[in-house]
């Protein structure tokens, strides 16, 4: 697959600064490589931002909303020009801006049990930058059934967290967080977005590019309040109804 | 016995530690934990909801597993288990 990726006198000026980050072939396989990003609020614009910049093959950005002014305090991407019109679109508007080179596929829509895995079909990994738990269970039980890793997010106030999901090796969202009620709609920072953002599209970059160690296993938890980072620990659950009779060997050829 | 508990974010400030040993007297659950943690209305008010269930905008990790898919606060509790009580965080 890799030997078809050519790279042109600019994309290759473009990328000069991650020479040597990304190993032998990082780039060709990031430039390869369909990413799903759920979500285009203030997790997304990070995440999408990022991506793009990196050089991702193309993005696959869904998201069902409108820009509003309450969401600019954290939405990067967005202005009040954008004020009313669809995130996806918006977004992915922004992001060719930012690099011409990345295939940009924006749909305004929900995901859904019904679309999820036609969704993910021929991704090489998955963004959870959603905003409620409902829908992250639909997209992690998708990613987990087709084997393609997922980097969860969530934020609140100046605390985030991020899991990377290694389906049949490393617990997937389900065996971490049983169902619970909808929550109400929750106070952000926007900086606190970036920093999750930012950690979920170096997940995604090192998974594309088969370079250092994934955040599975473990959530990675951000205190903006006192100003650090701290771990705990997440196994998988031998019961979870996602995952528990998905084994070793199941997951894509990341 | 002993468990050791490790609270993040804002639960650090409220339970005033990064991280705390309990000692509780067999046989001891999750429940008997967070009633000795929960020694003011407000640590109570945090970590429990109406009726008494657990606060979902809490979780709370028994060694790697939470305790909602274990046995919830009914969790039985052993000599040297690693507690982490983070808040659950949804937005994005």
């Amino acid at each position: 697959m890799n030997d078809k990726v050519e790279f042109g006198k600019a994309e290759r000026e473009r990328y000069r600064r991650q020479d040597g980050i990304l190993g032998p072939g990082g780039q060709e396989r990031l430039k390869a490589a369909t990413v799903f990003v759920a979500g285009a609020g203030g997790l997304g614009s990070a995440v999408l931002t990022y991506l793009a910049a990196a050089g991702v093959g193309a993005v696959r950005v869904y998201d069902d909303d409108v820009v509003r002014l309450d969401n600019l305090n954290r939405q990067v991407l967005y202005s009040e020009l954008d004020l009313g019109r669809p995130k996806a679109v918006r977004a992915g508007l922004r992001i060719r801006n930012l690099n011409p080179h990345v295939r940009i596929e924006a749909v305004r829509g929900r995901i859904e049990p019904a679309n999820a895995r036609s969704l993910l079909d021929g991704c090489a990994a998955a963004v959870d930058a959603l905003d409620n738990f409902e829908t992250r269970f639909v997209l992690n039980e998708a990613a987990v059934r087709l084997g393609i890793p997922l980097v969860h997010g969530a934020v609140s106030g100046l605390s985030g967290q991020v899991l990377t999901v290694r389906p049949g090796r490393t617990a997937c969202l389900r065996c971490v967080f049983p169902p619970v009620p909808a929550q109400p709609g929750f106070p952000i920072l926007g900086a606190t977005c970036g920093v999750i953002g930012s950690v979920q599209a170096g997940e995604v970059v090192k998974l594309l590019a088969g370079i250092g160690t994934p955040a599975a296993g473990r959530i990675l938890f951000w205190d903006g309040r006192a100003g650090g980072w701290d771990e705990v620990e997440v196994k998988r659950n031998p019961g979870c109804p996602v995952c528990g009779r998905v084994g070793v060997g199941t997951e894509g050829a990341s | 016995m002993t468990v050791r508990v490790r609270f993040l974010a804002h639960l650090r400030t409220l339970f005033g530690a990064k991280e705390t040993e309990v000692e509780l007297a067999e046989p001891a659950r999750v429940a008997d934990l967070l009633a000795a943690l929960c020694d003011t209305p407000g640590r109570r008010a945090e970590i429990f909801g109406p009726g008494g269930a657990l606060n979902p905008q809490v979780v709370v990790m028994k060694g790697g597993t939470n305790v909602l898919s274990l046995q919830g606060v009914e969790t039985p509790l052993a000599a040297g288990d690693a507690i982490a009580i983070l808040p659950f965080l949804v937005g994005g």
